[in-house]
């Protein structure tokens, strides 16, 4: 596995239309070149990165289509975290418990796709959430702390997209409060533009991200900020719980801008354009599309 | 394909390891009940490897050896759950009637087998052990839906089962999602049987019990379930897509251990053994700490 480069995509090639995994021959921002229309191309794996046996072929191909940069089948499971950073750590005690959630595999997407709001979503506080996204590589339970990131195979950019209003945030309060339905929809759960390894990650608790919403700043942080770090969401998730190889972590998303926080009209519609960009990882792209028509459930 | 009205996923008493489909021979045993008490399990075998597309009869039978779910853990994706579901239960706690289901989920993971696999408190849990049992009915899809209306919703589903929505009430407290509380290992037993949806065409008439150590300790008829099949999967569907395999559970009656003054908790040794009338019989699990 050491002759994997460190930085793999997941793309349908032109020359065929099969999917491949790759290692992206142009350097830079994948996701800002992508989105510029830059024809880019990758010597194909062939497997997945996460696999030990797959080896770095001679063969390159052009990327017609940028997917998430793992299959669905591969994650399997999407652990989410509800909000865990503070604008002021030190004034924050460091939370012994943490909301977990799950998002299901439907709501996978790749650098580009839209994210389509749903006719039962139109209207309820639909929200970008920039998250550090972990991908296992080994599997795991009860693990340390001090071995969580041993665990780690690597990081891409995530937008865990909620709909605020359904998780009874804000809006109509829903009993019980779960957010089952307002994470769950087909593409809120945009992963990309590339999968970098660990191994080019020194420290995962000191990279920048940001959310941009057609060009203007909503949020600004730092996973420093983060109140639970990496490892230990790793070693807490893990509490007889079997993390596999291959599932990956939202790890949280920070807190909009005041500005944003204050502003009536916050909330994503149809045509925006929301940029995550998580520093070393690249620039996330989707484009908002609102659902059209009548509604099919009388609930 | 051949039509069946019940299935078992297994593995067979000649000690396979590929699990196979079977239609019990006994149309009216209670494979769930039988396994435990050390019975013969007689099944039709089918030529598929899912319930999904369980094939056709190959005109061979096989003896049941050990009971696993009706799908599998890479089939059934994340599970969904309704939360309060049940009125009688939403009395209990002292809550009101939901308008709109309560969603939440458990991850693939979770989804245990019928007896003799144990239902599992953690390692970490063991001194706590606030572990409880909630007998759920279970809806299995069958064909892939997405915006689908309450009218059409029944067309997508496979078949219907028995799950225990095993949970842990101190972490359940301790934070607002239920999602680390409920996701343990084996925290989601499934099954013995899938029933063919053709068998129960009113979920609503159906009887589903729970009891602990040969104790009643839940009991309710299907028509006090507030939001119905059709109801759930259509609400659920909307905007998301539930490939087949998909699990939906949902809800658990009045009746559960946390209710109970003192609480009564599962703790190592306890049996809970959840039956649902309509064909889908008894599934049992014992409780263990995990070592």
């Amino acid at each position: 596995m050491s002759d994997i480069p460190t930085r793999t995509i997941r793309f349908i090639a032109s020359e065929d239309g099969k999917t491949y995994y790759g290692a992206p021959v142009q350097t830079g921002d994948l996701g800002l070149l992508y989105h510029s229309g830059t024809k880019l191309s990758a010597r194909v794996l062939s497997g997945s990165p996460l696999s030990p046996s797959t080896k770095l072929t001679s063969r390159i191909l052009s990327v017609k289509k940028l997917l998430s940069p793992l299959a669905p089948a591969e994650i399997q499971t999407i652990r989410g975290m509800g909000a865990q950073y503070a604008a002021d750590k030190s004034a924050v005690p460091k939370p012994k418990f943490f909301n977990l959630f799950y998002k299901p595999l439907n709501t996978i997407a790749g650098p580009e796709d839209p994210i389509v709001i749903p006719q039962a979503a139109v209207g309820w506080d639909n929200d970008y959430e920039v998250e550090l996204c972990v991908v296992l590589g080994k599997e795991g339970k009860d693990i340390p702390v001090e071995k969580a990131l041993e665990h780690v195979f690597g990081y891409c950019v995530v937008n865990d997209v909620t709909s605020r209003g359904l998780a009874g945030i804000t809006g109509r309060a829903i009993q019980g409060n779960q957010w089952g339905q307002a994470k769950s929809a087909d593409s809120w759960c945009p992963l990309g533009p590339v999968l970098v390894s660990a191994k080019e990650i020194n420290d995962p608790q000191k990279l920048a991200l940001k959310t941009t919403v057609n060009g203007a700043l909503k949020q600004s942080s730092n996973t420093s900020e983060m109140l639970l770090s990496v490892a230990e969401l790793i070693s807490m998730m893990s509490a007889g719980t079997t993390l596999e190889k291959g599932s990956i972590i939202l790890t949280g998303s920070p807190l909009p801008l005041k500005s944003v926080v204050n502003d009536t009209n916050r909330w994503l519609v149809h045509g925006d354009e929301v940029r995550c960009e998580v520093e070393g990882l690249g620039t996330l792209i989707n484009k908002i599309v609102e659902e059209r028509g009548p509604r099919k459930s009388k609930l | 394909m051949s039509s069946w009205s019940r299935l078992v996923r297994f593995l067979p008493a000649d000690a396979g390891t590929t699990p196979l489909i079977g239609e019990p021979v006994d149309a009216a045993l209670d494979v769930g009940l039988a396994i435990y008490e050390g019975k013969q399990v007689e099944v039709e075998l089918f030529d598929g490897s899912s319930v999904l597309s369980p094939g056709t009869k190959t005109g061979e039978k096989a003896i049941v050896g050990k009971l696993l779910s009706p799908v599998s853990e890479e089939e059934v994706g994340t599970i969904r759950c309704v939360g309060l579901n049940y009125r009688l239960h939403a009395k209990e706690l002292n809550l009101v009637i939901p308008d709109v289901p309560t969603i939440f989920m458990k991850p693939a993971e979770s989804l245990a087998n019928p007896y003799p696999d144990p239902i599992v408190i953690p390692k970490f849990l063991a001194e706590h052990s606030t572990t409880d049992y909630e007998s759920e009915f279970g809806i299995i899809i069958g064909k892939a839906c997405k915006n689908v209306s309450e009218a059409e919703a029944l067309d997508y589903v496979l078949g219907y089962t028995a799950c225990n929505d095993v949970s842990n009430r101190k972490t359940q407290m301790e934070q607002s999602q239920w999602g680390f509380s409920k996701g343990f290992d084996k925290a989601c037993p499934c099954g013995p049987v899938i029933v063919n949806k053709s068998q129960i065409p009113d979920a609503s008439k159906l009887f589903m019990t729970g009891h602990k150590n040969g104790k009643l300790m839940q009991t309710s008829q299907l028509d006090d379930m507030i939001f119905t099949v059709a109801q759930m999967v259509s609400f659920i569907s909307q905007g998301t897509t539930l490939k087949p395999g998909t699990l939906i559970i949902t809800g658990t009656p009045h009746g559960i251990g946390h209710s109970h003054s003192p609480p009564e908790y599962l703790v190592e040794g306890d049996e809970y053994h959840v039956n649902v009338s309509g064909g889908i019989g008894t599934l049992i699990n014992k409780t263990e700490v995990e070592k």
